[in-house]
């Protein structure tokens, strides 16, 4: 299911100045252009429902957020907010009832957006196969070890059964799964997009697009910070004191407001 | 008043600083300097450096610099941030932040105090003035030779060394980057806008928001905002896309490129700009504007597309208007 360049600017109504500054904004990730040989040398193809849906939702958000805020809501990057008890209850796709067997599960007070995210598919999985509360737990609990290494977004969760029980792949994204054909793929989830919805639905109430940028500590700062407890402020250094310290220093000779080092 | 400092020996200058003149090695920590005149090795180390002239290496720690103007090879360690660095030589940074980075100097930039013609021998034609659009840096190798008294400082540029290899590691950002020489981009780079009048290799995609190259560019894929090109036969590149892009003789300096922030003169850039084209190969351009001369492609495609003098061009597409110049060949042309 893919979609050539061309049809997508026709379709979406985008110029190729708009979608080449969403590609370098990091809107639209690279792997999504997929060059194929032709005539012009090459042609690009895009996986056609998401980057329908990514469009959409740049085109719907790209006056209010900048695009360098956008970028980071979109990005496969898992976020390093930590969640409590109480955040989970905010968000109304996760299944209360389920909300404590979840918890019961995984045993932790502050659960990764990795956790969250499950615990949303979980809930919309439960609701769209008709679990039950066993099958839907169990999920998770096969899940469980997976989870903590998990740091990004993308990847595709492909549910399938065997009798009455169901199972859990987790997959990178692009990589294709060959699975024995007598299981029946019942569920193929992309988990980036569930991601983008819960990203853009509740930026406001936990602050998705995050500013880890916390080293505001340059180097100019440092030296700054040098002057505030220097005794080598201005000011101090025409009396005794520091002139004993310049001595130190091996000063040959001064004069005006020259020193000579030797 | 700060004081100044004129250092002859190895010792470490710290604190408030005026004016420091030091010949040899240098050490500086925790300073915030006025202006730091050197000829021989530096080692700076948390501190800031309004005005940086100097002849010999440098190794910088965390540290900021206003500007900085050096031959030599450098190597930042930690964050190390600048507002105007022009060097030429060798760099090498774990995390540089620049607004303008310049690789080459242009003229009367390194100035070392002492007799130039006696203590300092720059080794291109003997010529202080490096005016490196010309001649020089095409040239195969080039020492550059600093006589200073006991210290006696060679280095030794070869472009076959900048095509090969690179003149710069490690992770830069800068603002503007100013191509003056043979330079190649295969180190972690993030460039806002690229200005060269040299020649600039990479592998891959370059990415900006505006690029004007005057040289030679040999780039698989250049995505960017505002692209300006002049035709080289030598260039090699094989995708073009972004919003504005001009492939074409004539350069017109419009306030876009003015407002650049940049350290070289717009009347050099002028002069580059005002050499002959020679056809040039492209085999996709892609953009909303595009204006083209001297381009043999095999498809254009954009919403206003002019096709100028000397374009032989298999395929266009356009949107809304179309301009054919009569000494221009198209093969096929389709409005969407």
């Amino acid at each position: 299911m893919l979609i050539s360049k061309k049809e997508l600017l026709t379709q979406t109504g985008i110029s190729y100045g708009q979608l080449y500054r969403w590609k370098r904004e990091r809107l639209i990730p690279e792997e999504w252009f997929m060059k194929q040989s032709s005539y012009t040398g090459q042609e690009t193809f895009f996986p056609r429902e998401q980057i329908l849906n990514r469009i959409r939702i740049i085109q719907e958000l790209k006056d209010k957020y900048s695009l360098e805020d956008l970028a980071k809501m979109l990005s496969p990057e898992s976020t390093e907010v930590g969640f409590d008890f109480e955040d989970l209850e905010k968000i109304e796709e996760i299944n209360q009832e389920m909300l404590p067997i979840f918890q019961t599960i995984l045993d932790k007070k502050i659960y990764s957006y990795i956790d969250v995210l499950i615990f949303v598919i979980l809930s919309k999985l439960k609701e769209e196969l008709n679990l039950n509360e066993k099958q839907t737990g169990t999920l998770l609990e096969g899940m469980k070890a997976h989870l903590e290494g998990m740091n990004a977004t993308d990847y595709i969760l492909i549910i399938f059964s065997q009798d009455t029980n169901y199972f859990a792949v987790i997959s990178q994204e692009q990589s294709p799964i060959y699975l024995d054909t007598r299981f029946e793929i019942v569920k193929k989830i992309r988990m980036n997009e569930v991601s983008n919805q819960i990203k853009l639905k509740y930026s406001k109430v936990f602050q998705f697009n995050l500013d880890s940028d916390n080293k505001k500590k340059t180097s100019q700062g440092a030296s700054n910070e040098f002057y505030n407890d220097s005794d080598a402020s201005p000011g101090k250094n025409n009396t005794k004191s520091s002139s004993k310290k310049e001595e130190k220093e091996d000063v040959f000779l001064k004069f005006n407001n020259w020193e000579v080092r030797l | 008043m700060r004081r100044n400092i004129l250092s002859f020996a190895d010792k470490t200058i710290t604190g408030e600083i005026g004016k420091v003149l030091a010949a040899g090695d240098v050490n500086i920590a925790n300073a915030d300097v006025e202006k730091l005149t050197g000829a021989g090795d530096v080692h700076i180390e948390n501190s800031y450096i309004a005005d940086t002239k100097l002849a010999g290496d440098l190794i910088a720690v965390d540290s900021s610099f206003g500007t900085l103007n050096m031959a030599g090879e450098v190597k930042l360690l930690g964050n190390c941030k600048g507002d105007t660095l022009i060097i030429i030589g060798k760099m090498e940074a774990e995390s540089l932040e620049a607004r303008i980075l310049r690789n080459f100097s242009m003229k009367n930039n390194v100035k070392i105090y002492g007799d130039k013609d006696k203590d300092v021998n720059i080794d291109i034609n003997n010529n202080w003035d490096l005016n490196i659009s010309k001649k020089e840096y095409k040239k195969e190798n080039f020492n550059i030779h600093f006589n200073l008294g006991s210290k006696n400082k060679k280095y030794h540029y070869s472009n076959s060394d900048q095509v090969n290899g690179s003149i710069y590691k490690g992770k830069i950002i800068a603002e503007t980057f100013e191509n003056l020489c043979d330079f190649r981009l295969n180190f972690d780079y993030e460039f806002k806008n690229i200005i060269s009048i040299g020649s600039l290799r990479g592998a891959g995609t370059m990415e900006c928001e505006e690029l004007y190259s005057f040289g030679i560019i040999d780039m698989e894929e250049i995505n960017a905002e505002v692209i300006y090109i002049q035709p080289n036969s030598k260039s090699m590149v094989k995708r073009v896309m972004g919003s504005d892009i001009r492939i074409t003789e004539n350069f017109l300096m419009d306030q876009t490129f003015l407002s650049l922030p940049k350290s070289a003169d717009n009347k050099t850039y002028q002069k580059e700009a005002s050499k002959t084209a020679s056809i040039m190969e492209i085999d996709s351009i892609e953009g909303d504007d595009i204006v083209l001369d001297h381009v043999h492609g095999k498809y254009v495609s954009g919403e206003n597309v002019v096709i100028g003098d000397y374009c032989v061009i298999d395929y266009v597409e356009y949107k809304c208007k179309i301009e054919v110049s009569p000494n221009a060949v198209v093969k096929n042309k389709v409005k969407l």
